[in-house]
């Protein structure tokens, strides 16, 4: 299947991304901390209910994370990291870290499920298309299951997440220059696959 | 949470694919957070309509599924009043949508989930208790083997041909 859309919608999901720290930087120092750290905190506390609207909150955040690298394991890869999350619940002492651990969660988690469903298919590795250039004019779904988990993950987090390399290395705890290599890498691999 | 029958594959926003969970996905994931929570999953040979609306109706479903909930009385401010055997009372928070029921009071948490699942549906059940000190005895309220029950009591109500 092909669509031609204009661009990724990076600027909205870095928005999405970075909302909770707004929220709580000017909620909770005015003493009206927003709906998420309310839940965070009775969730800690094994409120049922709490956990339920803190699942309805990161579900759309964990799903537009794992998918491009879990791919048709996306929904299993979202449920594993969900349940990584809330397990791990109680150790979040910072609410408003809130985001930034649960994506480094998700994407591991993703590209485990990603690996364990042997849909691995690395490939040779050129340049993103620029956004608004008629080369986004492609599924870039058919062109990321091409790629490797680990590949696709560098690109979601930079080209979804917005990510700059130092922040996407911290997130896939790899070295700087290893996420600059794979990125380059992931980069000319979609570049390649686009041209085939 | 309409649609959420159908919200298990993956779908695509703009041009990067997005994953969803459907509601028994979601009930794989509270029930992973309950301390001591006991969860089962039973398919039924009955269409979603008919499972939801059974299990939905609170009032009655409730007082069917649960032994020792002698009444249940849905408010409609969210709220549920229970009462027990032996007369005893408790109120209860509900979060109720198409396919997901949660329900807490200070001790207990239970809740049910279903999706359609081919021309049956996939039922799934938890049970939880919120007190620690009471957990011990936790498994003989809400083990694996009384959620099954509950559940093959779905079972037994929405393919009995009286409830077709």
């Amino acid at each position: 299947m092909r669509t031609t859309l204009a661009r990724p919608p990076t600027a909205r999901n870095r928005l999405f991304a970075r909302r909770y720290d707004r929220c709580v930087s000017a909620g909770e120092e005015a003493g009206d901390a927003p709906d998420a750290v309310r839940w965070v905190r009775a969730a800690q506390r094994g409120d049922a209910l709490a956990m339920s609207r803190l699942l309805d909150e990161l579900t759309p955040y964990v799903g537009r994370l794992c998918a491009p690298i879990a791919l048709a394991d996306g929904p299993d890869a979202a449920q594993e990291a969900l349940i990584a999350v809330f397990q791990n619940l109680r150790s979040l002492r910072e609410p408003a870290a809130l985001y930034g651990w649960v994506r480094r969660i998700a994407v591991r988690e993703a590209i485990r499920v990603a690996q364990r469903g042997a849909r691995q298919q690395p490939a040779e590795l050129a340049e993103l298309p620029a956004p608004g250039s008629p080369e986004l004019a492609v599924d870039v779904r058919d062109v990321l299951d091409r790629l490797s988990p680990e590949h696709r993950a560098i690109l979601m987090l930079r080209e979804v997440e917005g990510l700059d390399e130092r922040a996407a290395a911290e997130v896939l705890d790899v070295s700087a220059g290893t996420a600059k290599s794979r990125l380059s890498r992931a980069k000319a691999a979609f570049r390649k696959q686009w041209t085939a | 949470m309409s649609g959420m029958n159908n919200m298990s594959s993956t779908g695509s926003t703009g041009n990067w694919p997005v994953a969803d969970l459907d509601a028994v996905r979601r009930m794989r994931v509270l029930a992973s957070a309950l301390p001591s929570a006991a969860y089962a999953e039973l398919r039924v040979e009955a269409p979603f309509e008919r499972v939801w609306g059974y299990l939905a109706d609170l009032d009655r479903s409730v007082p069917d599924l649960i032994g020792f909930i002698r009444r249940f009385e849905l408010r409609t401010d969210g709220s549920a009043l229970a009462t027990g055997l032996l007369g005893n009372r408790g109120r209860f928070a509900v979060e109720l949508r198409e396919g997901w029921c949660v329900m807490q009071d200070r001790f207990v948490v239970g809740g049910f989930a279903a999706v359609a699942d081919g021309t049956g549906t996939l039922v799934a059940g938890c049970g939880a208790v919120r007190t620690a000190g009471v957990r011990k005895v936790a498994p003989l309220l809400f083990g694996e083997h009384a959620v099954l029950r509950t559940l093959g009591k779905v079972r037994s109500h929405v393919e009995s041909p009286s409830a077709q």
